[in-house]
């Protein structure tokens, strides 16, 4: 890699702990803001700063294609920010203002943000039985998931949250026999509104995956033959050539505990990012930010999030204006098709708008008439303003008007119909 | 240059757009009259912009990933593109309307 590793500026100097979407999103938001000293953005990977979302569907599917560099190698060198990449951060001393990193190099800031994301949660009844088990977190992950799915393979994946059913979606497309293992009694229970699951699940079966719920594995064994066999609490036994497994996230916030700062379940941080020591901030996964709309601290795990965030917290170092909140957003790829959700995943009722029995619709969760959340199905342009909806707390009135998918929801949203 | 029929005014109102199967496929946008093309393929993934949302600031927003592209330039404005989209001549001849697009892509 051909990045710059040399100071290119002098004066104050601004060190970002972490190499993914937050960590390469601030660094470039504090260019953005006018800030003219040091940056120095360290990631632990040894690759340039990558998309996540795609590792899950095109590095595994088509890789040739593939595209998940945030940035080009330039950029860096253009925006002057100098990077480490393939160097971890070990420890930092807050008196000093000194981070050190895993090479030896010690680098003295004046501020630090600490985007330091999660790692795949580990499940060591299945790490015990050596190869043949994957986890699906980074980009070297997918590489090495990659070369072992092909038709005919029998993919046992464990945890039925998005990154399962993305990588099940994804086997699928290789040719493979895929069932899904989840212990607990619904799919996407973390994360998603129970009609969306609805749909999902159906579909995934229509693509012949085989769902497993409320199966607690209690033990996982490997024959002669490199079959690997799952048992089940209940008796129910799994047998498949491999292994995927997706049960959450562990925080990379050690260096943050370790350092004294305030930690619980993720480093907290106000609305400008800040963490309860002045010179250090966090943004991304590892961080729960107070939100003015919610009235309490909280953290997401989504690309959104970490753009955003790390976007409003590189910008706040600099400016020390409060980050901009917006509606909590994801979305997920599953057999060519997208689903998008925004704000609360619970409701009182869910209204559908779309044609009967077609796919394409976008449909809101109300509680006590007012639109709270939302998700669309391959009809993410109706995103944008179901957003501004939900973030206005809007009322429906005519519900027939907002269930029909020829009215413009644009014009609903804004007050023009 | 090809000049490709796209349709009538009357069958692109304002806020609307409408995808062009030329190779590749090119979306042509009205934004309060004013007619913009654009490649209709996102060049962060496979979303079709002719499917994205128009914004008043002579924006569209691509309706899988909210990648944000200039209609007048095509630039990528937002995350996750960073690379442009390609930008067509649009011509409009009495009440239809042509898109002028690279020889052979139609």
């Amino acid at each position: 890699m051909n990045v710059m590793t040399r100071p290119v500026s002098e004066g104050p100097v601004h060190v970002v702990v972490g190499g993914g979407q937050a960590g390469a999103a601030a660094a470039s938001a504090m260019r953005e803001a006018g800030f003219a000293g040091r940056i120095v953005l360290v990631g632990a990977e040894p690759h340039l700063p990558y998309e996540r979302p795609p590792l899950s569907k095109d590095v595994l599917v088509k890789p040739e294609t593939a595209h998940f560099a945030i940035h080009p190698e330039s950029y860096y060198a253009e925006k002057g920010i100098e990077c480490r990449f393939g160097d971890a951060a070990v420890h930092f001393d807050l008196d000093e203002k000194r981070l050190e990193l895993a090479s030896g190099e010690t680098l003295a800031f004046d501020k630090l943000l600490l985007a330091t994301g999660a790692r795949a949660r580990a499940y060591p009844l299945l790490d015990q039985l050596g190869s043949g088990v994957y986890t699906l977190r980074t980009l070297d992950d997918a590489e090495a998931l990659r070369g072992h799915i092909w038709p005919g393979r029998r993919v046992l994946v464990v945890g039925g949250g998005v990154i399962g059913l993305e990588v099940a979606a994804s086997a699928v497309a290789m040719g493979a026999a895929v069932t899904v293992i989840e212990r607990g009694e619904r799919l996407m229970a973390r994360g998603a509104p129970a009609p969306m699951v609805e749909v999902l699940t159906a579909l995934h079966r229509e693509h012949g995956v085989v769902f497993e719920l409320g199966a607690e594995l209690v033990e996982a064994t490997r024959a002669n033959t490199r079959e690997i066999t799952l048992k089940a609490a209940d008796g129910r036994v799994f047998t498949g050539d491999l292994v995927v497994y997706g049960i959450g996230v562990e925080l990379n916030a050690d260096l943050a505990i370790s350092a004294g700062l305030r930690v619980e379940d993720g480093i907290v941080v106000d609305e400008c990012g800040r963490t309860s020591h002045p010179a250090v901030y966090a943004a991304g996964d590892v961080a729960r930010q107070w939100n003015p709309a919610f009235g309490s601290h909280l953290r997401f795990e989504t690309w959104a999030n970490a753009q955003n965030q790390g976007t409003g917290v590189g910008r706040s170092m600099v400016t020390g204006e409060p980050c901009g909140f917006e509606v909590p957003w994801y979305w997920t790829d599953q057999y060519g098709h997208n689903f998008q959700v925004a704000g609360a995943q619970q409701a009182d009722e869910w209204l559908r708008r779309g044609d009967e029995g077609a796919l394409k619709s976008t449909v809101f969760g109300l509680k006590d008439g007012v639109v709270v959340g939302a998700f669309t199905i391959d009809n993410g342009r109706e995103m944008r303003p179901a957003r501004a909806m939900i973030a206005a707390g809007y009322r429906v009135g005519d519900r027939a008007l907002l269930a029909n998918p020829r009215t413009d929801l644009r014009k609903v949203a804004d007050g023009r119909l | 240059m090809d000049k490709i029929h796209v349709c009538s005014t009357a069958d692109l109102p304002p806020g609307e757009a409408r995808r062009v199967d030329t190779s590749p496929a090119v979306a042509v946008f009205n934004l309060d009259g004013e007619f913009y093309a654009l490649a209709d393929l996102c060049t962060h993934g496979n979303a079709s912009m002719a499917e994205g949302y128009l914004e008043d600031d002579c924006t569209v927003e691509c309706p899988v990933h909210t990648a944000r592209f200039c209609l007048k330039t095509g630039k990528a404005l937002t995350q996750p593109a960073t690379v442009d989209l390609a930008t067509f001549e649009v011509q409009v001849e009495g009440d239809e309307i042509y898109v002028l697009v690279p020889q052979g892509g139609a």
